[in-house]
Parts: C-alpha cells; structure tokens; sequence
C-alpha cells in the first residue's frame, strides 16, 4: 500500500519546475518503476508527488551527425531500444536497453527517472559514461550541464538540489573507429545486474588505442572509471594480455560490496572479467 | 482526497473516484471490477498485472492511475471483440499452455503485444519478450509452443498442437476464472494481520482497544478470542495466534478487519504489544545443544498424531534400521561418504494466499479459498473455533499455484473469526511479503551418506544422517523428516540401511509442503553420492541405477514389498532416448564446459480417502461431483476424460464440479500427487456403478445380456451385433421417467493399508506408501569456467505414470516440475540473518523466467499394471525430484568438481574451481 499524497501533474516543464521549487517534501515521478516499489515498501512516503513523465517537450531522441545523440528525460527506456538512429549509431546502448528489466519496465520507466534514482546497478549509467555522456539538469532559474560520472554521489544519490530535475542526456557523436560493449553479470536473464562492466574503444589509423573508457556498474556507491587501466591502454595496440591486465586493475580499483548475491571478492574477480571481455569485444567491433 | 477521473479501457469509458497514491491495478480491480487482470507480487517483477497501456504492456502495479487517465487501456478482458477467443488465447487453450491459470492473462497480453509489434517472431525473440512474465506451473515450454503457432496464424501447421484441452482453460485465458482474491462481497471488509518482528520473546501483553476505536476498524482479535487449544499437523504445538510467546518474525500476533485496507493498516499501528525478547536459535546446530534456550517449555505437555521420540529443541527423533549396516560395510569393496546441504526454498506460487470469510443467512460461515484441501480447512475452523463442521462449507476457488503451499490449513479460522465477530464478509490477501515471509516453504537439511559398494557397482550398504530444521512449529518437519528417512535408499533396493532423522525447531518461519517434501533434499544427497561412486567405479551412470533399481517384490529400507516396480522401465527409456538421439555439445574451451548428468528419483504416494460421484443427464451427459479441487495440475480435466472413456462419451460430454465441502463427496486432498491415482480409483467405481445401472437397464430394454454389450460412442451397443443399440441419451431419459431410476453411482477408495516391517523403524510417521512412482532425467549444462555460472541447454525426462490419462497435463506437470527444479539448483534459496529472512521479494529470491529454462523433452512411460488396472501414478512431484542432482552431476562432468550445496551459485561453482583470496 502507498502512503497518501498529493499527485501534481504540471502542464508544461515551467509549471513542473515553477511547481517543483514551491513544493516541500516533493518527489518527481517520471515512470515510477523504482519510485512506487520504495513507496509502496514505506521507505520515503512523500507528501507530494510531481509527475513529469508526460511532459512531452523532455519527450524527445534527436541525432546530429556533429551534436550527437540528445535524449529527453522522460524518454522511455522502449523508445531508446527502438530508435533506429540509436540502433545505427550506438548500438551498445539497443542491447543494453534490451536486457533491462522487463519489456513492461522498459514500456513505461524513463530515462530520466532511471538516472536520477541512482541505483549503483543501474544499466543505462555506465553505458553513458562510457560514451562520455552529459546530464543537464535545471531548476526554475536555469540549467546546468556536467559529465555524467559527475552527476552521480553516492548510493541513490545525486548532485540534483531541490527543485531541480534532470532535462536532457547527450551522448557526443561517434568518433571514426569507435565501439562500446556492455554486459552484466547476473543470475536469470532480466535480472538487475550484480556487477557490470562497460568499455569504450577508439583507435586511430593505425589501429592504436587513442581513446579508452572502462566503467564499472554495481562496483561501488556510484558508476565508475577505471582510469588505471585507460592509462594503461592509451597509445597500445590490440593485445589479449593487455585486456588481461585492464581486467585486472579493474577488479582492484573498485569498491563492491557483499551482499546475498556474491561476496565483495567474487564482485571483483567477474568485474575483472567482464572488463576484459568488454575491452576485446569493444575493440574487435572498433576495428570493424 | 478523491477525484474523478474518466478511463478508457477496452474502448469503454469509466468514470471512478479515485486517490492519488491508487495505482491502476487497484483500480481496475478494486473499483472497476476487471477482475482479469491478477496481483502476483505489487513489485513489478511477475508480469501477473499486465495490461496494455496506449497498446503498449506495462506492469498496472507499477503505473498511478491518474496517470493513465485519458489513455487507451487494454485489459485481457478486451482483447476479443465478440464470443470468439482471440488467435493468441485459443493458442494457449490449444496447447495446454495454461495451468493455474494465475499467469496466464499477463502472459496473454503480453504475447498478443508481441504479435502486435512483430508478428513473425523467432523463437529466442518469444523468449526475450515474455521474461517479464513469471509462470510457476508450466515450466514455459508449452507458452512459448501456443505463441508460435498462434504466430504462424494457420500458415504452417508443422507445430503439432495438443488433442485433448482442459476443461477450464478457455475461462482462464479470457480471464474469467475466479480466484479468491477476485470475490467482492456487500460490505465486505478487508483483513490485516500484525505480524512479529522479533524471532524469539514472550509476550507480556497486547492492547487492542485503541486499534478498535479507531474510526472503519470493526473487529481486532488476537489469540484469546480462540478457544485455548493448540493445534498442528503431527505436533499440536501451535496455537492460530501467536498466545504466551513468539518464536519467529512474521507470526500472526493479532488480526483486524477494517472498511477498507487503508484503515486496517493504520489499526495494526495503533496495536501496542509488550513482548520481553528472549534468546533465539536459529540453526539446526544451535537448536540440538543441550543448553540451547528451549523454544517449546511445554514441548512435553503437547499431544501429537502418532506416538514420537522427542527432547528439548528436537520434535522428532527417528530411525530406520534394516539388515546390518556395519557389517555390510565390512563386506564393501569400496566405501563413500558425503555431506550435503540444501536450504530453504518456496513454493512461490503465484496467486498469494488470499481467504474470503462471510457469515450466511443461518449463520454458518462459507470460506472461498484457493485450498487444495477443502474439506481439511472445514474441519480444521471447527476445531479451531470449537464450533461443529456443520456450521461451515469451504468452497475451493480457482488456485493460483500450490506446490504444498495451499495445501494445509493455515490463516482461514482467523478470517472465519473476523467474519463471526463483525458479521461481515471478509477478505485477507497476503502481500509477496507475507508469502515469503510466513509462508511454509521446503526444509532446510543437511544430509550425511555413507555407502559402501562392490566393485561391480552393487550398493550393499548405506547409512544417512539427516538433519532437519523445521522452524518455529513442527508442522511438516515430522512428516517431511519421515519422507526423506523413507527415500533415502533412493530407488534402489539396498540390504542394509541404517537411517537416522532428527527434526528440530528453531525461531525461523515453520517449513511446510513444497512439491514432494524431503523428496528433493534427500535424493539431491543420494543421486549425486551415486554419481561419484559410478565414476569412481567406472561404471555407465545409467547402468550402475539398473543394477541397484527396485522391483516389484524387493522391499523398502523400511520393509514395505513393493507391489510393483517402473524405475527400470524409466531408466531403459531414457537410455534408448539418448541412444537414439546422442546428446552433443562443444568441447570444451578456455571459458565454456559443457557436461551431461543423470539421476534418478522416486515418490510414494496414495493413502487416505478419495470419493466422487457420476450422475447421467438424459442428453447422455455426465456430471462427476468430487471433492479434489482443481489446483492447476488438471485434475479436473483429468478425471473428466476417464468418465468420457469408462463412459463412452465425449470428454466435453463431462462437466465436473469439484472442490466444495457442502456439495462435493469427500476427498483428502489435491496432495502428495495423489489426486489421479487416489481420486482416480473412486471415480473409476463410480463409472462403473452408473455403467452397471445402463447395462442393467439395456440388457432388458435390447434383450442382449450385459456382458455381451458395450459403451461406446454414445451409445450402449451389442458387441456382435452392431444393428442392435441404444443412445445413452435415450436409455438415461427412458430410466429416469419410466423404469430403472435417474443413473447414478457413487465411488469410494481408501488406499490399503501398506504393511512395513514394524521392527525396523522407530519414531516415524508414515513409513509407508500405497504406491511408487519412479523417474529419471539427463541435464545438459554449460558452465562459465570464468565466472562460475550455470545455465541448463537442456533437459530430458523419463517418468513412469502407470496409465496416462491426460498426456498433456503429465508434459506439463513434468516441465513445470522440471523448471522448478532448476531453481532448486542454481538461484533459489531464502537467506537468513539470524532469524531474519533477507529475500522477501521476486527481485531478491529468483525463480526461473522464460529465457533460463530450456527445451524440456517429457519421456512418458506407461506401464500398465495388471494386478491394478487402475495404476495411475501421480507426476507432481517426481517431476522437481531429480532435476538438481542431474544438473550438479552435469556439472561434475563438465568441470570435475563437486559442489554438495543447493544452489549452485556462479560464486560457488567459481570457487569449487578455483579458490578465491
Ligand atoms: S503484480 Fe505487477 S508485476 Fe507482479
Ligand atoms: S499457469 Fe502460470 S503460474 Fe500457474
């Protein structure tokens, strides 16, 4: 059962943000596929609910080939599996969307809801980041723009002050010779992940490393880089050993926790191990 | 603050007052009345609630309804414009693709979106879309099966589609099929319990009377509105309220019923317990010390069923003794011993227990329950209550899922007590919570086998140890312990066991029935011990089983003669299927190994009483009224096709009422897979006794002797002379108004007593079983070498069932069975901290969705028994038996490791490979 509260439903994104900032003890509701299980379980019992999912101006998935990708916040998760700009030119963002949750999560959470929950296990985050995404958030006075891994603070937590609400996700537009992979690692198939990895490879024309991002999910209180193991692949050619050794740094420069489904020593070994294979897949597709 | 809002759902608009915080599931249950769509978890993790938003499924659970104003809603109800079954629900009434029936409405929008959005789907891709959508019962194969072909929409045919459907599949895939969750009565009231939070304390006082003057609060109760007197399956132990102490979280300390669910959820806050917290136990271990807290004081004081050994923590103490062990071991060339551990594990039926309790003119109390033992529930609120069982009817509703966990008598007097005192219908619905919380799920064991061989493979000897932790209350650990001490020679004829059970409380929820109870644990032990002394051996694992199987006149490890055998026949089947079809995989590489494993199993079953009765309509139709209730397994339909076969007429000849305590002769229950063989045999002699009463009849009516005439096609026919017949039609309309009398005969069995050797067993319940029924099945595994995790590619099963009367039913009892066995073995398993249970949602306890159960391949043997012509073998709970020990020994072979605890883990697998810092 869910605590009673006040559902505000704004007509356009001024009278959220202007209903936003006049509103103590407000949530925003941008799908709820996470927000009504924790209300229901009486964890947060608002007194008012802001309801932005319908909001169709946030509703929207725009490509330039020199901008890039722009997802609105109120996106939903189907719509990006869908999108056949996506499909072509970030595929890694189609197959993660494909095994989040269910097709019936996936139908009615949003981008934006999904992102500003800030679940560590969170699919769509590190694949972002390692697509060097940018969040926009913004409030009733304006809007601010930051790396996405800068977006995150801790479990369930984010830079979001109150009154304000995340906008807009933008994805940079895909460099010559580049390809991400994602996995998670999990029991039965539409589960949350336990760890997950993400890598981004660039090569030049020589088919050397010219840029590396690795993001582990679930490996601490926020998504996060593997910085080491990028150093270490900068400038290097393809090399298993090295993948190895990326996959390595990665399970040590983390932060996982024991819980009921895998102790913080077996997290570490598979993120070590979904590093390194995330690494060869990225790079073999970047090669083409 | 309510408003009014307008909906749109299929094509119709609503307009309700609704809240805020309503979400769309509530409404269009609760408010509208569609009662289609089902309430699985409230989680979002079932895909039970399913309905299609703006042609879109989402989970209703997880969407406001206020924020669906406006949009175009589609609910099961809808999705057929007229009378006629949409292609997709006549796929799934096709194929048999429905059991319980609970899931089936989500499954069904779910398919029908995916047809929408992609009508030539591929088989992976039905796989992928459905995995939002949970089903216990079918195992998925027959699901996936009815979407194809409804997908190839009459262009192909090559999928072969099922002959015979079940009786109530068509309204359960229009959504129609009444569970107890979707009765409204006037005026009826809403249920709540408050549950313990702490394991262990005694309570000091409970308040109640600010809950009841709380405004729409109409009754609170707690355990002294009961008579005082404790009850329980084997121990009377437990008393329906928690009374002088607690011994678990999640135990029922007091009950309200309010106007509605809000207010009896504030009434429960307003409930001020005083409990002084007293030490818990929580393991088997901690529980048997000699100064471990006593969780019963009185544990000597309380009355049991059948006479048992019991001390301090420990509720029964029981041993089986046959032969001489020791000296068998001496004899033995080779000797191996294990240990094992299986945990707790849950029914996780879908449909939450849900009991409806209203009060009737003459004051008798009628309870709609989804109970697989109606008439158990009738006697158990009478003597709960002290009121006479002729006070009470219970009437089965549609059950979403059993598995054990609708099976015994739990929460119904409380909701019988609240319905007495408020004089009101009222309703109590378990959350997912509850369920996993307070539930009765299967024993944790650990399990200690030793057995000693000859070289050539014959087991000689065996000794077990089994160790058995039952919770806070007795309830099944006696019997469960008892079953596992009874199995644990495995299907093997041994002549010399020694076996040792020890049962004990602890301040955890109390285990129950779940699917085959001690069954699964202690095979597990036996099957997987037996794979390691066949390659120790080098022995074929099928062949070492053939060498040690029970037959018919070898006797049980408690000196039962078995009357008649099928694991050979099993075995032999299985064999000539992998012959015939060998089984091949990739080789092994750096990441992936792949491996097959064997293992037997073998479930007693039958005993108690069973009756039903067949009367014929003078349209030659035919009406059996039993007690069993349907529990999705199919027994109604089941039943159904021996009176269209005994009777020779069409099976939709047959319509079958079933399951209620005022109208329905007795039956024991739809337990211990023993409704086809027990059920079976009473309404056999109920076909016969109306037979006899139409061939009585025709013999004087066509002047042909009753020996020399038959039923068949409608009719009631001379054997040798086909000119010369009658309709059935006709001679029931000429019986009924001119001679003969309305045809009508009752049927009754209770299974024969199952004499044992007295002398070797001690401080057992029931060490006996009418009837045998015998399996075996291969499982193909990969595992990840790098990270430890298992999926199962395949699973082939052999199970003997005597006589098939519903082939279908028994594919999907066995697929079904099947994919909750793989659950057993890779990710099912509740996790305690302390008395605390840690998963309590679909989310955190995981059971198999459609991408991780694999092609199920059933192996049905009939063995037809000549001594019982009516031999039919329950397939239930044989059929979850075997599947975790094939896929550890699968394992085995794929990697050279053995792990002896459920589940099987990547973290465990990883480990038993290669140690972790
Ligand atoms: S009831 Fe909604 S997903 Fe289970
Ligand atoms: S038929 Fe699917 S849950 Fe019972």
């Amino acid at each position: 059962m869910i605590h009673d509260f006040t559902y505000l439903k704004p007509g356009s994104l001024k009278e959220a943000l202007a209903m936003y900032a006049e509103h103590d003890d407000c949530k925003v509701i941008c799908g709820g596929q996470s927000l009504l299980i924790v209300m229901r379980q009486g964890m947060i019992s608002p007194e008012y609910v802001l309801d932005i999912k319908h909001i169709k101006e946030l509703d929207y998935i725009k490509f330039d080939p020199k901008d890039g990708l722009r997802i609105g916040a109120t996106t939903t998760h189907r719509e990006i599996e869908k999108s056949d700009v996506i499909k072509k030119n970030y595929p890694v963002l189609v197959e993660m969307e494909r095994k989040l949750a269910s097709v019936q999560v996936r139908n009615w959470g949003t981008i934006g809801g999904n992102l500003a929950h800030a679940d560590s296990a969170g699919d769509p985050a590190p694949v972002l980041i390692a697509l060097d995404a940018e969040i926009t958030v913004g409030n009733k006075d304006g809007q601010r723009t930051m790396p996405l891994e800068d977006f995150f603070v801790d479990y369930f937590e984010t830079v979001l002050q109150k009154g304000e609400i995340v906008l807009e996700v933008h994805v940079p537009a895909p460099a010559a010779r580049s390809a991400a992979a994602y996995q998670k690692f999990n029991l039965l198939e539409s589960d949350m992940g336990i760890v997950a990895s993400a890598a981004s490879v660039t090569l030049d024309e020589n088919g050397a490393c010219k840029d590396v991002r690795i993001v582990l999910g679930n490996a601490g209180p926020t998504p996060r880089r593997v910085k080491r193991a990028e150093e270490l692949l900068k400038g290097k050619t393809y090399d298993e050993a090295l993948f190895a050794e990326a996959g390595k740094i990665a399970s040590e420069d983390c932060e996982p926790v024991s819980d009921i489904h895998a102790s913080e020593e077996h997290r570490r070994h598979v993120l070590g191990v979904l590093t390194k294979r995330m690494l060869k897949k990225a790079w073999e597709q970047a090669r083409g | 603050m309510g408003q009014r809002v307008e909906f749109k759902i299929n094509k119709k608009k609503y307009s309700v007052d609704i809240e805020g915080e309503e979400t769309l599931l509530e409404v269009l249950r609760d408010k509208i009345g569609l009662t289609g769509t089902k309430m699985g978890c409230n989680q979002g993790d079932c895909g039970s609630c399913t309905v299609l938003l703006e042609g879109k499924p989402v989970n209703s659970c997880l969407v406001l309804a206020i924020d669906a104003q406006g949009k175009g809603i589609t609910t099961i109800e809808g999705i057929n414009d007229d009378e006629k079954l949409h292609r997709i629900q006549q796929a799934f009434v096709e194929f048999n693709a429905i059991q319980c029936g609970f899931c089936t409405p989500g499954m069904v929008i779910t398919a029908y979106a995916l047809l929408k959005e992609n009508p030539k789907p591929t088989v992976n891709e039905i796989r992928h879309y459905l995995q939002g959508n949970l089903c216990r019962c079918t195992g998925y194969t027959k699901i996936v099966e009815a979407v194809q072909w409804a997908a190839l929409n009459g262009e192909r045919e090559e999928i072969s589609h099922d002959s015979v459907k079940r009786l109530e599949g068509e309204e359960k895939v229009r959504g129609k099929a009444v569970y107890a969750g979707d009765i409204k009565k006037e005026g009826m009231l809403v249920g709540k319990f408050l549950r313990s939070s702490i394991p262990h304390g005694r309570i000091k006082e409970i308040r109640t009377d600010r809950a009841l003057s709380h405004p729409g609060v109409e009754a609170v109760i707690t355990a002294y509105d009961f008579p005082d007197r404790r009850i329980g399956f084997i121990i009377h132990d437990e008393y329906i309220m928690a009374k002088d102490k607690v011994r678990y979280i999640g135990e029922i300390m007091a009950a309200v019923a309010a106007v509605d669910e809000k207010t009896a959820q504030e009434a429960l806050e307003l409930i001020e317990v005083d409990i002084e917290e007293l030490p818990g136990v929580f393991t088997y271990k901690e529980s048997v010390r000699e100064d471990a807290p006593l969780i019963h004081e009185d544990f000597d004081k309380y009355t049991t069923e059948v006479p048992l050994i019991r001390d301090r923590n420990i509720c029964l103490k029981g041993r089986i003794k046959k032969g001489d062990v020791e000296k068998g071991f001496e004899e033995s060339d080779e000797i191996f011993e294990d240990s094992f551990t299986v945990p707790v594990v849950h029914q996780a039926a879908l449909e939450p227990k849900t009991v409806v309790a209203e009060i009737d003119h003459n004051g008798r109390i009628h309870i709609f329950s989804g109970t697989a033992r109606p008439f158990a529930v009738q006697s158990g609120i009478a003597e709960v209550l002290g009121i006479p069982m002729s006070r009470i009817q219970v009437t089965a509703t549609r059950m979403g899922g059993h598995f054990g966990s609708k099976g015994e008598i739990t929460f119904e007097p409380i909701v019988a007590m609240l319905a007495l005192k408020t004089g009101k219908p009222v309703k109590v619905e378990m959350t997912r919570e509850e369920e996993f919380l307070a539930g009765n799920p299967r024993h944790m064991m650990d399990i200690h086998i030793k057995t000693g061989v000859k070289r050539d493979g014959k087991i000689i000897a065996r000794k077990v140890r089994l160790e058995v932790d039952t919770g806070a209350y007795a309830y099944f650990g006696p019997l469960a312990t008892s079953t596992a001490m009874n199995l644990a020679s495995g299907p093997y004829s041994i002549p010399n066991i020694y076996v040792e059970g020890i049962c004990a409380y602890t301040n955890k929820l109390s285990c129950g029935p779940c699917r085959g109870p001690g069954a699964p644990q202690v095979i597990f032990a036996g099957e997987v011990q037996l794979d390691r002394i066949a390659r120790s051996l080098g022995i074929d694992p099928i062949e070492i089983r053939l060498k040690n199987a029970l037959k018919a006149n070898d006797t049980t490890a408690t000196g039962q003669v078995l009357k008649d055998g099928g694991y050979i026949e099993a075995l032999l089947a299985l064999k000539r299927y992998l012959t015939e079809n060998p089984q091949t995989y990739p080789a092994q590489d750096e990441t992936k190994a792949y491996g097959m494993g064997i293992a037997g199993g073998f479930w007693g079953m039958g005993g108690a009483g069973s009756s039903a009765m067949v009367k014929l309509n003078e349209d030659g139709s035919a009406v059996l009224v039993m007690g069993a209730a349907e529990t999705g397994a199919g027994s109604e339909t089941a039943m159904a096709i021996l009176v269209s076969q005994g009777l020779g007429i069409p099976l939709d000849m047959v319509r079958v009422i079933s399951g209620d305590t005022d109208t329905c002769p007795f039956d024991f229950g739809a337990i211990g897979s023993r409704t086809t063989q027990a059920m079976g045999t009473a309404v056999h002699r109920a076909i016969n006794g109306v037979k006899e009463q139409l061939l009585n009849f025709a013999e004087g009516h066509l002047g042909i002797p009753k020996d020399a005439l038959e039923l068949k096609e409608g009719k009631i026919k001379a054997k040798e002379r086909p000119d010369i017949s009658i309709s059935i039609a006709k001679a029931v309309h000429m019986m009924t108004t001119v001679k003969g009398g309305p045809p009508v005969a009752t049927g009754t069995n209770t299974a024969p007593s199952t004499p044992f050797n007295q002398e070797y067993v001690e401080g057992m319940v029931r060490p006996a079983r009418p009837f045998f029924s015998f399996c075996v099945q291969a499982a193909i595994v990969q595992v990840d070498k790098l990270t430890g995790k298992v999926d199962v590619l395949k699973v082939i099963a052999s199970h003997n069932v005597g006589k098939a009367v519903f082939k279908e039913g028994i594919e999907g009892q066995i697929q079904g069975g099947v994919a909750m066995g793989i659950g057993y073995a890779l990710t099912e398993e509740s996790i305690f901290d302390g008395g605390r249970l840690v998963n309590d949602s679909f989310l955190d306890y995981r059971i198999p969705t459609v991408p991780d159960v694999p092609e199920i391949i059933p192996l049905i043997v009939e063995k037809e028994n000549p001594k019982i012509p009516e031999d039919i073998r329950g397939v239930g709970e044989p059929a979850t038996i075997p599947t975790a020990p094939a896929i550890v020994n699968g394992v085995y072979d794929a990697l050279g490791v053995r792990i002896n605890r459920l589940p099987l883990t990547p973290e465990r697998v990883f480990r038993a490979i290669k140690p972790l810092p």
